[in-house]
This record gives structure tokens, sequence and C-alpha cells, in this order.
């Protein structure tokens, strides 16, 4: 989106729920990727991607312009649950699911709805074979190099935008990138010579409570 | 292997395809329903904090404007704008809508098992051909939006309208539409005189329409279009159809012979 109209966008949503809803729409599918691409989970994808929009739909009155587009603000916010996530090895939307209760607890309709289509989305993930072979490798990783290499190339976000959204100076995200490609470098040459890695742990964990 | 086949295996390991429509669809109506909440919090703490003030202020933060909440059970919202139906028998359609235009009554139970709401039940014809046909429901803005006065309301303000709906179509396509009319009464028709050829700004609802209440949200500005087929005198920009509205519509299309059921509640400009 064009940074004039984001920020446009943003000064209304402010006052007009209804435009908040349009930003919703704009990067939805942006920041549940993201999430997907870090967690290859889709049900923990979901939870994370509500969260962080409500967090930041409760935020917008703090949000600041500062040269730092909306959507940089949005990944930071999806990255720090993301990084809660791994920290706990479980995920639970705490101020999401309470506005859930207490404004749309969905039906017994919907609620299997989106059951399925989670279930069906994380059978696609599962099927990727490059993706599940490379994210088996970035899992390897400290999470500052993941975080990184997930959005230069599977999310394809300029150096700069990276800047934005991690909140670090060019060289540092340069920095990081090469070490990163050059730690994975060494995984990958490990794999041709060693058996494959069981599936991390973290690929199999539940959301809401683990196990 | 080189950094370049790692950002190789990188590159071909992007997930694509992978959408969840259903859960997007919820969150949105999660977190639509939390900003009102917020809203109308923040309307009130307003209004018990500084009440010597709240006059002043009110415009700027009530920015919302009741069109017809249908409370009264009366075909007049409060400013004397009319509910009634039309169809397409002025043009040799044989489509059929009840209630009929001159004996427009509202039915209940309205939206929350209350009150009363709009309702029209009809059936499309298919004399005028395939995808020619249409019935609907208009509302009036006040009594000076209709004929002889034709006479439009500045709606600028307001970034759209909200309604509630519920219903039942099987086949085609159901549009809010906001017409541009001039101040020139028809007498022979007793309608205004449209400036857009009736390829009025629109927005199709059909999804929206399942028999539980929903609350339809459309920002006149991002939401709303002119049909492709209007013709090049007929585009205006959406501000210059916002300074002189007379009226709004609700209109099924392409039915084809199949039937409608629909009810609305609660229109407001937001």
């Amino acid at each position: 989106m064009d940074r004039e109209l984001e920020k446009k966008l943003v000064e209304e949503s402010r006052n007009n729920p209804e435009v908040f809803g349009k930003i919703f729409e704009e990067y939805y599918p942006a920041i549940f990727r993201y999430c997907l691409h870090r967690t290859a989970n889709t049900e923990v994808s979901n939870d994370i991607t509500s969260e962080t929009f409500y967090k930041a739909l409760n935020k917008l009155g703090s949000f600041k312009w500062t040269g730092v587009p909306f959507s940089a603000w949005l990944y930071r916010i999806a990255g720090n649950e993301i990084i809660d996530y791994f920290r706990h090895r479980k995920y639970e939307p705490g101020s999401y699911d309470d506005a859930e209760r207490e404004f749309n607890l969905p039906d017994r309709a919907d609620h299997q709805n989106i059951e399925k289509e989670l279930i069906e989305s994380q059978e696609k993930v599962e099927a990727a074979e490059k993706f599940i072979r490379a994210k088996e490798a970035i899992y390897r990783l400290p999470v500052k190099y993941q975080e990184v290499l997930v959005l230069r190339f599977l999310e394809d976000r300029k150096i700069l935008e990276i800047c934005d959204i991690l909140g670090k100076g060019e060289g540092t995200v340069k920095s990081l990138i090469s070490r990163g490609l050059g730690r994975l470098k060494k995984i990958f040459e490990e794999e041709k010579t060693q058996p494959s890695r069981e599936t991390s742990v973290i690929f199999n964990a539940k959301s809401k409570g683990g196990n | 292997m080189k950094e370049k086949d790692v950002i190789k295996r990188l590159e071909e390991a992007k997930l694509e395809g992978i959408e969840t429509p259903e859960s997007m669809k919820h969150i949105k109506k999660t977190l639509m329903a939390a900003a009102y909440a917020k809203r109308e919090k923040k309307d009130n703490i307003f209004f018990k904090l500084a009440p010597t003030v709240a006059f002043v202020f009110a415009a700027a933060v009530m920015t919302y404007f009741v069109v017809d909440n249908m409370n009264d059970g009366a075909k007049f919202n409060k400013r004397g704008g009319y509910w009634s139906t039309y169809t397409d028998a002025p043009e040799g359609g044989t489509s059929r809508v009840w209630p009929p235009a001159e004996e427009f009554v509202m039915s209940q139970p309205g939206y929350g098992d209350t009150g009363y709401a709009v309702r029209i039940t009809g059936t499309s014809g298919t004399a005028l051909g395939l995808n020619y046909n249409y019935l609907g429901v208009v509302v009036r803005f006040d009594e000076k939006s209709q004929c002889p006065k034709c006479q439009g309301s500045d709606i600028k303000k307001y970034s759209g309208i909200r309604f509630k709906v519920k219903g039942n179509i099987t086949s085609g396509r159901l549009f809010f539409i906001l017409p541009y009319e001039s101040g020139e009464c028809i007498p022979d028709r007793m309608t205004c005189k449209s400036l857009t050829g009736y390829a009025d700004y629109e927005k199709d609802i059909t999804a929206d329409v399942t028999p539980e209440w929903t609350t339809v949200m459309i920002n006149f500005r991002l939401d709303m279009k002119q049909p492709f087929w209007a013709a090049k005198d007929a585009v205006v920009s959406m501000d210059k159809v916002l300074e002189s509205v007379h009226l709004f519509k609700w209109q099924y299309k392409n039915g084809n012979g199949r039937p409608i059921d629909l009810w609305i509640d609660d229109v407001e400009l937001y």
C-alpha cells in the first residue's frame, strides 16, 4: 500500500473502526503468511495474527508516525508474539481471546468451518516439502537469524523494510543476513552427509496448551 | 555449496496459496465489534466527564446518524423520507414484490426480536431477458428529497452506511445503491431524475444475506463503485454524490425467475 494512503487510513481508523477493517483486510494475508513461515503451524499463525491485529487496534491511539510504516509495526508486533510462542512452546492469544468471548464467540458452525479450514491449510503446509526441509534447517538457527532470513527470502522484504520491522540499522541487518546464510549453509551441507533429522519439536507443538 | 544456493533453497521454500478466508472473516468481525464497543465507551466517558462541552463537541464525536431504526413501525423515517418498493414493471418486466409501492408496511419482528423492520418478498421476472430483471426497496432521505422538491442532503461528513440485514437469496445478486439524482422531478413517475442514467455507485452485499441478522458496513469511498457500463458523462466522484443524497436503494438483480426474501433494520450513517 502507498505510504501516504496508509497514513491517511491509519489516521482515519483512530475514530472509524470500519477503516481499521480495511487495514486488516489489506495486511491480514501478509501477517498470516509471515507467521506461517516462522511457525509452520496454521493454528498458531491464526492465533498470533488475531492477537497482532487486536493489539494494534488497542494501541492505535499511541501509534505515532516516525517514518516507519504501519505495516512494519504489525510485523513487529507479530514478531514479538512469535518469540513468545517459541519461548513457551505454546501460544495463547490472551487479549484477543477475551475480546472474542465478549463480542463474537463463534457458533458451532463457524467454529467447525474455521477448524476445517485450519486443518486443511496445515495439510498443505506439511505437503510443501521444500518448505519443510528449509524450515527444519532454519529452526536450528538462533531466532535473530530466523527472523531476518524469513523476512528477506521467504517474505521478499527489502533490507530497509526489515530495518523498519526489527528496529535495527542497515549494517546490522545485512550482517545478520550474511551470518545467518553462512550458518544455514553449514546446516545444509551437514544434511548431505547425515540422515534427515526428526521434525522439530516446535513444529509439532500445538497451540493453546501444547499436548 | 555456495551462498546463492542457500538463497535459492530459501526462495523455493516459500508457501504459496495457503489462505484462511473463514478465519479472516471471523477475526475481522471480532475486531470490528471490539472497535465499535471501544468507541462507544469513549463517547460515553466523554459525555460523563464533560457535560458542559458535550454539546459543542457532539457533532465531532457522535458521527453516526439514524436514517431509520423502524421502531415506530411507520413507513416514514423521522424526517419524512418514506420507504417504498419498485420493480421493472414500468419497463415491461414481470418482477413482483411485496409490499406494493403504494401500500408499504413494516414487518415484525425487527432485529433482536423487537420492533419492526423492512421486509420485502418477491420474485424476479424473466420478461426482460437474462440478467435484466430487477426489484427492490428504497428509503428517501427526508421529506424534501422526494418529488416535487427533489432536494439532496450533504452527508459528506459520514464515512459510510451500516444496517442489519437477513433473508434468503437463492440466485441473483443484491446490491446496496447510492443513487445520484437531480433537483428535477419527473411528474408522471413522481421520481427525481437520475444524473447517472442509473449507473450509480453500488456494492454487492449478496454474501451478507443469510437467515441470521448480520451487520453490513459499507464505506462509501472505499467499498462502492459505479458499474462498468456507466457512460463517460455519468461518471462522478463519490464526494459529489455525497453532497446531494436523495435516497438509499437495495436492489435485487439478475434473479431470472427466482424469489427473494429480504429484511433490513437499523439503517445508520457512520
